[in-house]
């Protein structure tokens, strides 16, 4: 191309580095893999570490869809999507079902997807062991001998101290009955989503340089305990767009009185729902 | 010798990393590359597609062949890649003898288990040989694959191979334009 970048922006020989390290990732569920990462033209925290592996995996047939929170239109999602768009020229999509590939902060679809999509998620902290242990080195002896019992005690302390809604967002899941992973910030309401998806799921971590997968059909748990099992949240209303008592609902306030409203967080979800219930 | 490889590098290899990648999420499923790439008999078409994706410079290369110095040359002519001796090194092996022990090979360490070989395996058939039985992530049952050319001892091999994780090796077998992957998640059940 003579565009003055590269297709994808990244060069040829990272691309072949970061997917040298997905394929281990896959390999390999739950486990962070370190990557030699790229400076890539966005600040951390939009999102680098999922921008460089949709990247890594992204071609000219690929339909590609960016959400953040849920919505296709925001700020963070809509600059990733021009992005794309400028250094790939692909087709872009707000319509889950339709895409090949999803980029996403904070949520998953809610549309069940299928074997033949990848999702992407940007992780702001890939360590769920973090807060417990400050040190990279001991974090990671405690991964590689499954010296996870002090975070089921720390788990078992905020569940039973505060109630179930202290971990309402990154509540951490355990991948195919070894690693502890995180599933990025978002609700919990998502984490039964994960368990068994058809499709790929992939992680990057811009800061931190981190990588990890699950691949499909894979065992997802909620850390939960006999006597506190894990719970989604719950809504006594309904979307009030759509009407959906399923999806996961945004509390809006509607008026200086602080009357407030619910509706769907997924946008494409709702429209969708909407059209079919018209 | 001349370069064989893509004509257009950056969307032949990200079309065939998909590929490996999807193979790498569903164990025993049989792909076939994009294109077919010839190498005067030195390689499969599908081993050749996985060079050219994933080998360079950053890569160490273990070959067990009676090939050996023809398959050598084809991969530093084109890759740039480094070829070793010792096979408890590599990030890649490429094999075309029957007889291998995974033991021999890198298997990465508990702290850094991805630090560890994929072994590329040239076998003369996929489908008509030996059943064997395989569960784990990114199969939804199970799933049957019949690859022939494997040790005798493989089953046993492969059981601690499992029975080691999250250290371990991951292979690829290849013929022809035809590969599937068998990631050390893979279990045999028999
Ligand atoms: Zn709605």
């Amino acid at each position: 191309m003579k565009t003055g970048f590269n297709f994808a922006y990244l060069d040829e020989a990272t691309k072949r580095m970061i997917r040298r390290k997905i394929l281990k990732a896959v390999c390999i569920p739950g486990y962070q893999c370190p990557f030699g990462g790229r400076e890539m033209p966005l600040a951390y925290g939009w999102g680098t570490g999922g921008i460089q592996v949709t990247a890594s995996i992204i071609g000219k047939q690929d339909i590609l869809k960016v959400i953040d929170q849920g919505a296709d239109d925001t700020t963070n999602a809509v600059s990733i999507k021009n992005f794309f768009k400028r250094v790939c020229n692909i087709m872009t999509t707000d319509r889950t079902a339709e895409a090949s590939l999803i980029q996403t902060r904070h949520r998953i679809p809610e549309t069940t997807l299928n074997k033949d999509q990848i999702i992407v998620y940007q992780v702001p902290q890939p360590e769920p062991l973090r807060k417990l242990e400050p040190k990279e080195k001991e974090t990671r002896k405690l991964h590689a001998y499954k010296e996870y019992a002090l975070m089921h005690v720390k788990l078992y302390e905020e569940i039973s101290q505060f109630g179930s809604v202290i971990k309402t967002w990154a509540y951490p899941v355990e991948t195919n009955n070894r690693y502890i992973t995180d599933p990025t910030p978002i609700p919990k309401f998502d984490n039964p989503k994960m368990n068994n998806m058809e499709a790929l799921q992939l992680f990057g971590a811009g800061r931190e340089k981190r990588i990890y997968a699950i691949p499909p059909y894979t065992k997802v748990k909620s850390l939960d305990f006999d006597d506190h099992p894990f719970e989604i949240q719950t809504w006594d209303e309904c979307c009030s767009i759509c009407g959906s008592t399923k999806s996961y609902l945004d509390e809006i306030i509607i008026n200086n009185e602080g009357k407030k409203n619910f509706i769907c967080s997924d946008t494409d979800f709702c429209k969708s729902n909407l059209e079919k219930n018209k | 010798m001349e370069y064989i490889g893509y004509q257009d590098q950056t969307h032949s290899s990200q079309n065939m990393f998909r590929t490996i990648l999807k193979a790498t999420s569903f164990p025993g499923s049989i792909f076939t590359v994009p294109e077919n790439l010839e190498t005067d008999n030195v390689l499969y078409s599908s081993t050749a597609n996985i060079i050219f994706t994933l080998f360079d410079i950053d890569t160490k290369i273990f070959i067990d062949s009676e090939k050996i110095s023809k398959i050598q040359n084809f991969i530093t002519f084109n890759t740039n890649a480094n070829c070793i001796e010792k096979s408890n090194h590599c990030d890649f092996a490429i094999i075309q003898n029957k007889e291998f022990n995974i033991e021999n090979f890198n298997l990465g360490s508990d702290e850094y288990p991805d630090n560890s070989s994929t072994i590329i395996i040239e076998v003369e058939d996929l489908i008509n040989g030996e059943e064997l039985i395989i569960e784990g992530p990114g199969i939804e049952k199970t799933k049957s694959i019949s690859p022939t050319n494997l040790p005798k001892n493989f089953q046993s091999q492969w059981q601690n191979n499992n029975f080691i994780f999250p250290r371990g090796v991951d292979l690829i077998l290849t013929c022809k334009d035809d590969f599937f992957c068998l990631p050390r998640t893979s279990k045999v059940l028999k």
